[in-house]
């Protein structure tokens, strides 16, 4: 098991590391890229910062709090929008046939398919991400213990495992109806924008769907309503690790199916 | 070890296929209705090979060629029949199977488009584990032959198609498989190049031991490479046997392509009558309208003089143009269905 990891690790690190390479000899459009990307989430920060000069809190949580989970939701997307990039285009390579190139290697195909490509510009997002984590830690009011911050980390891992999950699931659908851009599009343009705010602003219907249909309630507002609302560490802390594991579970098991479903195109 | 590698036996897969109807309307009711319909792409094949051959597979597009492959690749589950490879069910244990085979698919290269070749080749080493002792005795080889070196550091999409083809036949050999599947490996490569590309094959093949199934629209590289061949058609196999029957048997055949738009159509017509008249075989010259004004004779040289049959036609038609080629798969097939073969 640890040895297969080292050996995925190895190829995972060699093939990377050239991709980098090869887009960094690209200097103009790889600093464009960054900065537009830094641009674009600096000013979604922004229209925070708008937003509480008019209103002093939304639905309970104060500026502060917001922008904690504003931080918190950018670092558990990032893994995600860095390392899995390639299921963008998941959809071309299952029309033109270039899929199938991953079912020869003896590796898994998912891994094998997203192994060759990093999205380097979203290291932009992820530093503006930093950022605002770290400037709103120190104005909350929590008490911190040790239990919390490891708590913390456990509950961050689910986050990630369980946006990784969602997104695997919604890209998957690639197999069975080919163009999936609209599909793609609604989840990441649309849904994944209500994350980054307080779940008890929207309505009933909206939660129940964030919290039991597509988990995204636990990629961002579970973890940090936890820490930030409730005096200790409760068993509802593990929840967020518990859902991460399973949503991710379910995600490679949609993938699987799929990649059983496909069959490529005739030559 | 065993002698054969691969051994199918009433390998069989069946598609359902979408049947779409016409038009916009016709693309809103396949929305709501579906209907399907069953294609058996590959019809009960049974087959085996040994260790170390080279075997052509060939037929026309769409005869199953490509849903053979991935019935032997892993890809596809077969509907009916089994197969195993090197005592792998392909499959079921893909990806312990695959770790021993090589695939290069024509245009689809399994290079990384942005990487230097080498640096390919290093990531291959990787990911099958290649010890370094065969890793430098197999670049050292591919360099013997095709001087691999030159194009070390230039990144793949900077290659050319010939160029790209030869890195890519060599990479599937990198981590001596036992078994190497090539899709149409000279497709769209010129003449030299595609002689450069059955060196390597054929030098590969008997450096290392490697099997290797080619399939292809080239009788060329069926002539050059693979002294057995299998002719599929409609998902079954027709033919089975030595290149060299089947040259024998079609070998002598030419088809005659005459650009004749300027005449009637029932004056074309009447020339298969009028040939027969003239030229009587045993195997009467076929004549096949193509739709566009071109007509198509194909006809056995042993029996009748291929000269004498255009001379014949410039006299006593209006001919535009003249091609003349080897007899076409489609009308092998047909013939074979007549008994060429048997």
């Amino acid at each position: 098991m640890v040895k297969r990891l080292f050996y995925y690790w190895r190829i995972y690190r060699k093939l990377t590391s050239q991709h980098i390479k090869s887009r960094m000899s690209f200097r103009a459009d790889f600093l464009i890229s960054v900065l537009g990307m830094l641009a674009l989430n600096v000013s979604g920060f922004l229209s925070l910062l708008v937003l509480f000069n008019t209103i002093p809190s939304l639905g309970g949580w104060d500026y502060y709090e917001m922008l904690f989970l504003y931080g918190f939701f950018g670092l558990a997307i990032a893994p995600v929008a860095i390392l899995f990039d390639k299921f963008w285009s998941l959809w071309s390579d299952v029309i033109w046939g270039n899929f199938i190139n991953c079912c020869f290697k003896p590796l898994n195909t998912m891994f094998y398919y997203l192994s060759d490509t990093v999205d380097l510009k979203s290291l932009g997002s992820l530093a503006v991400s930093v950022a605002v984590f770290v400037y709103a830690l120190p104005h909350l009011r929590v008490s911190w213990t040790a239990l919390k911050v490891v708590c913390l980390v456990l509950m961050y891992l689910g986050s990630v495992f369980s946006f990784i999950g969602i997104r695997t699931a919604v890209s998957a659908t690639a197999f069975w109806m080919g163009r999936n851009v609209s599909v793609m599009n609604f989840f990441s343009l649309k849904v994944e924008q209500f994350v980054r705010y307080p779940l008890t602003i929207f309505g009933k219907p909206f939660q129940i769907v964030f919290v039991f249909v597509i988990p995204y309630a636990f990629v961002a507002y579970m973890p940090v309503n936890h820490l930030l609302h409730s005096p200790d560490v409760s068993p509802e802390w593990f929840l967020t690790p518990l859902v991460g594991a399973a949503v991710f579970g379910i995600g490679c098991l949609v993938w699987s199916l799929g990649v059983r479903r496909y069959n490529g195109t005739g030559t | 070890m065993n002698k054969k590698i691969i051994e199918a036996t009433g390998l069989t897969r069946h598609f359902r296929v979408l049947e779409r109807r016409e038009g916009l309307s016709g693309a809103f009711k396949d929305l709501f209705s579906r209907n399907y319909r069953t294609v058996k792409a590959v019809d009960g094949v049974s087959f085996s090979v040994d260790r170390g051959e080279i075997l052509g597979l060939i037929g026309p597009n769409g005869a199953g060629k490509s849903t053979t492959i991935k019935l032997l690749t892993g890809v596809l589950k077969p509907t009916a029949g089994g197969v195993t490879v090197d005592g792998f069910v392909p499959f079921s244990d893909r990806r312990r199977y695959v770790a021993n085979i090589g695939v290069v698919l024509g245009q689809r290269s399994q290079l990384w488009w942005n990487l230097p070749v080498i640096e390919s080749f290093k990531v291959l080493k990787e990911i099958y584990r290649v010890p370094d002792a065969v890793y430098e005795r197999n670049l050292k080889l591919f360099n013997d032959l095709v001087d691999l070196k030159r194009h070390y550091h230039t990144p793949v999409r900077k290659l050319s198609l010939g160029q790209k083809s030869i890195c890519d036949i060599a990479a599937s050999f990198l981590h001596d498989p036992a078994l190497i599947f090539l899709d149409e490996p000279t497709i769209g490569l010129d003449v030299s190049v595609k002689k450069n590309v059955r060196k390597i094959i054929r030098t590969l093949n008997r450096e290392l031991g490697t099997t290797i199934i080619i399939t292809t629209h080239d009788t060329g590289d069926i002539g050059n490479l693979c002294p057995r061949l299998i002719l599929i058609d409609k998902g079954t196999i027709v033919y089975d046997g030595p290149t060299a029957r089947f040259n024998k048997a079609f070998g002598s055949f030419r088809t005659l392509h005459l650009d004749m738009s300027d005449m009637g159509e029932d004056e074309r017509g009447a020339l298969e009558g009028r040939l027969a008249g003239c030229f009587p075989c045993r195997e009467k010259i076929s004549v096949r309208e193509e739709g566009d004004g071109w007509v198509t004779l194909t006809l056995n040289q042993d029996e009748v003089p291929l000269l004498d049959v255009l001379n014949h036609c410039l006299k006593t038609c209006r001919v535009k143009d003249v091609k003349i080629e080897d007899i076409s798969l489609e009308e092998v097939i047909i013939k074979s269905y007549e008994g060429a073969l048997a």
